[in-house]
């Protein structure tokens, strides 16, 4: 079979001759082929090769640059993010030491990049929520989204015999039942019949004798933290990871930087709202809430300039997974 | 050897560097060559390449629509890998085709952070898998001890102009064959074609 190519890459396959490569130089010529074919920002990650078995695979990622440059210093810098685990192809063995590599669309390998990401912004944006939740608590926004949770909260520690229908006349809101409902099934609450009294979680909270308003925090704290997913997609409670994302915004670089005081501009901070969130926030808005998270010490700002909370930075980074 | 790099286009991010890599090579050729079916201003570039954010594009793509593009042209894409340096010294001295792209082991950078002549200079920080860049540029001449080339990522950084880059021809050399994808080259051409897709690998 000498006479045949050792690599052949067509518009459906890629054939390798596994006989014809070191380990080493195997990984790079799949990923010199796969490079080619998908993206020139992909790598491969590993590739498990078995000669015994004729198994031949390649686990595949994307890396792809990111300016982290520091407005307040000359350097340029330049992080080469590294989002792994993409996916794994895996080649079928065609004798002689000959296997090929049916290549998946490229859409589809765009997807599950596009998921991967997402699951780690998802990831970042949890334990940024955990780390500022008491923080952004006191903005406004935030409060007026949780106020009717907090309200049932109080009503209940008060009264010993409310109903449903008690706090659903009490509330101008359609989602009071589901409310009471989530919180019921996190523990919050206890529901007999029709009768709403408070849970273990709020019993055990009651026991650490806190002033009302250090109550409150910790009690939504703890709601927050249990019920970040469910309070945030199923009733609609966006203002949870809204705050969340606007600090990462910010804090994405600096992780990758590796630099807790690294200084942004404003523009740098939208930039990360587009290129990481596909979300396109005016330059003014984004200012907005840049100055909101500085005024509760989720982030420094001055002369237009963001930079980081070193005890946010180290919170965040102990419980986030690695963003590239 | 200055080249004046005054007319081509600054990536405005650091994500679009193939796009404005391509743009350049193309509207310059674009210049001397009236009938190719491309201007500066074309919206398709993101489309040759197959562009997503932070996916970014790929080269097989970007051949078979430029292919499409010149069909019923004189203008060819050529893509091949296993070039030698004369191949390349080939493609500059003939007035009929564009400046090539190349791609480099990322160990360029290595290189250029000792040698630190430039004051427009950039620093690649790895990612946690170790991943790095691999450096895409536009070589302009080879001559006895040195190839010229620009960089995009130097041009994102600079201030003015890119400056013009230098590099020892061997060192050029051994980059150039140790990238994964060997000794590989595109550009644009009147007359034959030749491309990566299907032509056979000898062992490297």
């Amino acid at each position: 079979m000498s006479t045949e190519s050792p690599l052949q890459l067509t518009n459906r396959d890629f054939k390798i001759n596994t006989h014809e490569f070191g380990e080493e130089s195997l990984e790079d010529k799949i990923q010199g082929r796969l490079r080619y074919y998908y993206s020139r920002r992909l790598f491969v990650q590993s590739v498990e090769y078995d000669p015994e078995e004729e198994f031949l695979s390649a686990t595949v990622g994307i890396t792809y640059p990111q300016d982290v440059s520091d407005s307040r210093d000359g350097q340029n810098v330049l992080k080469m993010v590294n989002i792994g685990d993409v996916e794994t192809l895996t080649a079928s063995p065609m004798g002689n030491e000959y296997y090929k590599f049916e290549l998946p669309p490229r859409a589809d390998l765009y997807s599950a990049y596009q998921e991967k990401h997402e699951k780690l912004l998802d990831e970042l944006d949890w334990s940024m929520a955990k780390a500022i939740y008491s923080r952004v608590y006191q903005l406004n926004p935030v409060r007026n989204q949780l106020n009717s949770i907090v309200q049932i909260v109080n009503w209940v520690r008060r009264e010993d015999k409310l109903t449903v229908e008690d706090i659903q006349d009490a509330q101008s809101n359609d989602n009071t039942e589901k409310y009471i409902q989530a919180l019921e099934d996190l523990g919050f609450l206890k529901v007999e019949g029709n009768n709403v009294r408070h849970g273990r979680k709020i019993d055990s909270a009651d026991l650490q004798n806190l002033t009302p308003d250090k109550f409150e925090k910790k009690i939504m704290g703890d709601i927050v933290v249990d019920g970040y997913y469910m309070l945030r997609k199923e009733l609609g409670l966006r203002m949870l990871n809204h705050f969340p994302v606007f600090a990462n915004a910010y804090y994405i670089s600096a992780f990758r930087r590796e630099k807790s005081n690294l200084w942004l501009t404003i523009d740098d901070v939208v930039e990360n709202l587009s290129t990481e969130y596909n979300r396109d926030e005016g330059r003014l808005a984004v200012e907005d809430k840049l100055r909101d998270l500085a005024r509760v010490g989720v982030l420094e700002f001055e002369n237009g300039e963001v930079s980081g909370h070193p005890d946010i930075y180290r919170e965040v980074q102990q419980d986030a997974p690695i963003i590239g | 050897m200055t080249v004046n790099l005054a007319h081509f286009s600054k990536p405005p991010s650091e994500r679009e560097v193939l796009r404005y890599a391509l743009k350049n090579i193309l509207s310059d050729y674009a210049d001397q060559h009236d009938e190719l079916p491309f201007n500066a201003d074309d919206p398709d570039l993101d489309t040759l390449t197959d562009h997503r954010i932070n996916f970014g594009g790929n080269y097989s793509q970007l051949v078979a629509r430029l292919d499409n593009r010149f069909d019923g042209t004189s203008f060819e894409v050529n893509s091949d890998d296993h070039l030698d340096i004369e191949d390349l010294q080939g493609i500059f001295t003939n007035s009929t085709a564009s400046y090539p792209l190349v791609e480099v082991h990322p160990e360029l950078y290595e290189y250029q952070a000792q040698k630190d002549e430039s004051p427009e200079t950039y620093v690649i920080q790895r990612g946690h898998h170790g991943e790095t860049l691999v450096p895409l540029l536009i070589p302009f001449s080879v001559e006895e001890e040195s190839v010229f080339y620009y960089d995009p990522f130097l041009d994102y950084y600079a201030n003015e102009n890119a400056p013009t880059q230098k590099i020892s021809r061997g060192l050029f050399i051994e980059l150039w064959g140790r990238c994964d994808l060997t000794s590989w080259a595109l550009w644009v051409d009147q007359g034959q074609q030749r491309t990566l897709m299907d032509i056979n690998e000898a062992q490297s």
